[in-house]
This record gives structure tokens, C-alpha cells and sequence, in this order.
């Protein structure tokens, strides 16, 4: 019985490999080419013919490395306090955070059992974050394990709701209003993402953030304003600012499987999450 | 140069505040930690991690006080932050003999591979080279 098995896998591994011998370089490119997500009805941001269209020159530029200005107060890492009025589960949440914390009790630590930390917490780890804007798109690259967004300014659509792929950063889409870039971020993963201290987020959550640049190039100021109807009433708002770092370099941070192993503090930090 | 220097004063404000506070921005909470209670323990370093976004190591030693002896996992900030206090590479190897300074768990629980766990305030290396407080005081940071 092992042996027919055998032979019936090896007979279908030759056939498999007789079929791949078999394909053409083009129906080999066209199997290829469908392995990548397009959108044929715009240019990516990168294609050169998107980067040289005619457009109105952008009022400032991002490209640089930055940190946010936690000089007022540490705690200026969060988004709050002041806070929204939360209902429903999230006020139960918040409320249950705020108790843990004056217990000195983590909850939901799901950035600490590497969670990505997700918009808008990534933008203000202690890390710097390199930014590189071109006349289509902002690349950010938060030195904390190398968080990757990405604003279109292109003038694209966002992608379709039915195929969207959630994420932590979201998809935003920034436009130009005279000195400001306003950016709408949506589609954003909530599966353990959570803003300060636990509290959640819906696939209703929608941020826009309003960027300036101030002191002659060296203050990136960008206000948030952020709702979810789901778990709180009307509009978080909170401005916060980052400060341009010439002499350094962001580099290369992973969370690795083991990473919690040897931190003592993670392995109490599960308190909350959904598992 | 004004802006050099208000980004070295938030940086420093910033790197000054995480040794008076708890909460942790960078990759967890450290509220796990007891930040009132310093730890010292004399023992022999058995593993060095020297990686972004924490350091850590590990020590097999004798505690003073109440505290358990044998093995100690010990979590640090992340070697950007090392570095700016005299951290190298290569300042702990495996077989050094060291004393070293820390804030316990407050649960007395055992990690996973059985050792007490600690966050990192201080340390005398194997040279005599003190870094970080080695004064029995203090907290230290995860950030």
C-alpha cells in the first residue's frame, strides 16, 4: 500500500513538473503578473509616467528623518488625555485600562507581544522615522520595527471596498489645502489594535490628519482628528509634533519569535488581548 | 543650531523621563516591573542579546536580600538608548562574572524557561566598569 503511495506521488510530481516544462515564457509571465495586485484604471506611484505628470508644486516637503517632540510631558506619546466621551464596550475598556494602570498593571500590551502598533500609535514610538515624500506619495518608515506607510497624493481613489485588504497604517489619501496636507486614513485593521491605553478601535475608525510644516522646515506639526462612531461620540482631536533629526539614520528592527522570550516584562503583558 | 539643540533637549527630556516613569512607548508596557526595589546579584552572564528593539541578557547568580538565586532574565532598552550610555557589543560575554542591578517582576512567578525576571537599572562588568546606577537605587527603562 506504502509503495503504490510512492509511485502515485512521484507520478504526480512528474506530471506537475511536465506541465511546468510545458508552459511558454509568455504563459509563464501572464501566471506571473497575476501574482501582483494591480489597479489598471491608475498608474502606481512609483511608475515614471506618474511621477512626471503636470501638477502644481507641493507647498513643503517631508523628505527627512524625524522624532516626535516629547519634551512637555513623556506621556505625550498618547493621544489622550483629553478624551472623547467612549460608549458602549469601549467605555468599559477604557475604563478598565485606566483601573490596570493605577494598579501599575499592563493591559492589553499588543504592541509588547508584537502587534504592530498601527496608525496612530506607531507615529509616536521613541523612534525616528524616516520619511521620503515624491510628487505621488510619502513613504514612512518608522525606525520601530520598520513600520511601513505610505500617503498617496496622486489624486487616486481609494481601493475598493469589497477588496481592500485591511491594515494597521490603514490607506490614506492626502490633498493639498493651500499650506496644509490633509490626510484621510481608512481601512484599518482593528483585530488588537488598540490607541493608548486598551482602548479598541471599529472598522469604523477613520482618522484624518491635518500636516504642517513650521520653523522653516524643522517642525512637522499634525493634528489628528480622529472618530469612530462605534466607540466614541464625535471627534478626537490632538496635535502633536516632531522635530527634524539630521544626524542619524533609522535601521533595522524586527520582532522576532523569540524577541519575548528573554523580556520579562511581555510575558505579563497578554492581560486583555483577544486570543 | 537652534533646532539641533531643542531636538537635544526633547531627546534628552525624553531619555531623562524614562528613568522617572513607567508606561513604555517603544515596544511594551514595563507596569510588570517593580520600579520601587532595586535587586543586586552577583553571577555569571550566560547569554547576551544585543538586538533592536530591547537588549537583554542573562545571569546565573546569588541575589541579596530575599530575592531568588539562579538564573535572572534581564530585559534592557534598546541598544540605540545602550549605546548613549556606554553600552558596546561586546560588554558582556558568556562566562563573565558580574554584578548587576535591577527592578524585579512584581509577580514572583517563574518565566517560561524558569528564571526570575528583572529589568535592568545597573551592572559592574567584568572589568570593573560600572554602568547605568549601580547605587542600589533607581529605576530603569524599557524604552
Amino acid at each position: 500500500m506504502a509503495g503504490l503511495r510512492t509511485l502515485i506521488a512521484v507520478a504526480a510530481s512528474l506530471a506537475a513538473m511536465n506541465l511546468a516544462w510545458g508552459q511558454t515564457a509568455a504563459e509563464r509571465r501572464e501566471k506571473l503578473a497575476n501574482m501582483i495586485p494591480k489597479h489598471e484604471a491608475y498608474l502606481g506611484a512609483l511608475a515614471p509616467e506618474n511621477l512626471k505628470k503636470d501638477r502644481p508644486a507641493a507647498p513643503f516637503n517631508l523628505t527627512g528623518t524625524w522624532f516626535v517632540d516629547l519634551s512637555r510631558a513623556f506621556g505625550d506619546f498618547r493621544y489622550g488625555p483629553p478624551y472623547p466621551e467612549f460608549i458602549g464596550q469601549a467605555k468599559l475598556d477604557f475604563e478598565e485600562g485606566q483601573r490596570l494602570a493605577k494598579e501599575r498593571k499592563p493591559y492589553r500590551d499588543s504592541i509588547g507581544q508584537c502587534f504592530p502598533a498601527g496608525i496612530p500609535m506607531i507615529m509616536t514610538r521613541v523612534w525616528p522615522i524616516a520619511m521620503v515624500q515624491l510628487p505621488t506619495v510619502i513613504y514612512m518608515v518608522s525606525n520601530f520595527n520598520n513600520a511601513f506607510r505610505q500617503i498617496f497624493i496622486d489624486g487616486r481613489p481609494y481601493s475598493d471596498e469589497n477588496t481592500v485588504i485591511f491594515s494597521y497604517n490603514g490607506e490614506s489619501i492626502g490633498r493639498w489645502e493651500k499650506d496644509t496636507l490633509v490626510v484621510d486614513t481608512k481601512y484599518i485593521e482593528t483585530y488588537n489594535h488598540y490607541i493608548d491605553t486598551g482602548i479598541p478601535i471599529s472598522e469604523q475608525f477613520h482618522m484624518q490628519e491635518r500636516m504642517r510644516l513650521l520653523e522653516n522646515g524643522e517642525v512637522l506639526e499634525i493634528e489628528h482628528i480622529m472618530t469612530d462612531p462605534v466607540n466614541w461620540v464625535g471627534e478626537w482631536r490632538n496635535t502633536k509634533r516632531w522635530l527634524r533629526v539630521d544626524h542619524t539614520d533609522i535601521g533595522e528592527v524586527e520582532c522576532l519569535p523569540d524577541l519575548n522570550d528573554n523580556l520579562p516584562s511581555t510575558q505579563a503583558g497578554r492581560a486583555g488581548l483577544t486570543q | 543650531m537652534k533646532s539641533i539643540h531643542s531636538v537635544a533637549l526633547a531627546v534628552g527630556a525624553a531619555v531623562g523621563s524614562l528613568f522617572g516613569i513607567g508606561p513604555a512607548a517603544a515596544h511594551h508596557s514595563t507596569a510588570a516591573f517593580d520600579t520601587t526595589r532595586v535587586v543586586k546579584i552577583e553571577g555569571t552572564v550566560t547569554q547576551f542579546r544585543w538586538i533592536n528593539p530591547h537588549a537583554s541578557f542573562k545571569v546565573d547568580g546569588k541575589s541579596e536580600g530575599d530575592d531568588p538565586d539562579g538564573l535572572w532574565t534581564v530585559e534592557m532598552t534598546a541598544p540605540n538608548i545602550l549605546i548613549n550610555q556606554g553600552w558596546t557589543r561586546t560588554a558582556l560575554q558568556v562566562g563573565d562574572h558580574v554584578t548587576i542591578y535591577v527592578n524585579p517582576l512584581r509577580s514572583t512567578a517563574a518565566l517560561n524557561d524558569g528564571s526570575t525576571g528583572g529589568l535592568y537599572v545597573g551592572a559592574v562588568l567584568k572589568d570593573g566598569k560600572a554602568l547605568g546606577r549601580t547605587d542600589g537605587k533607581g529605576a530603569g527603562s524599557s524604552n
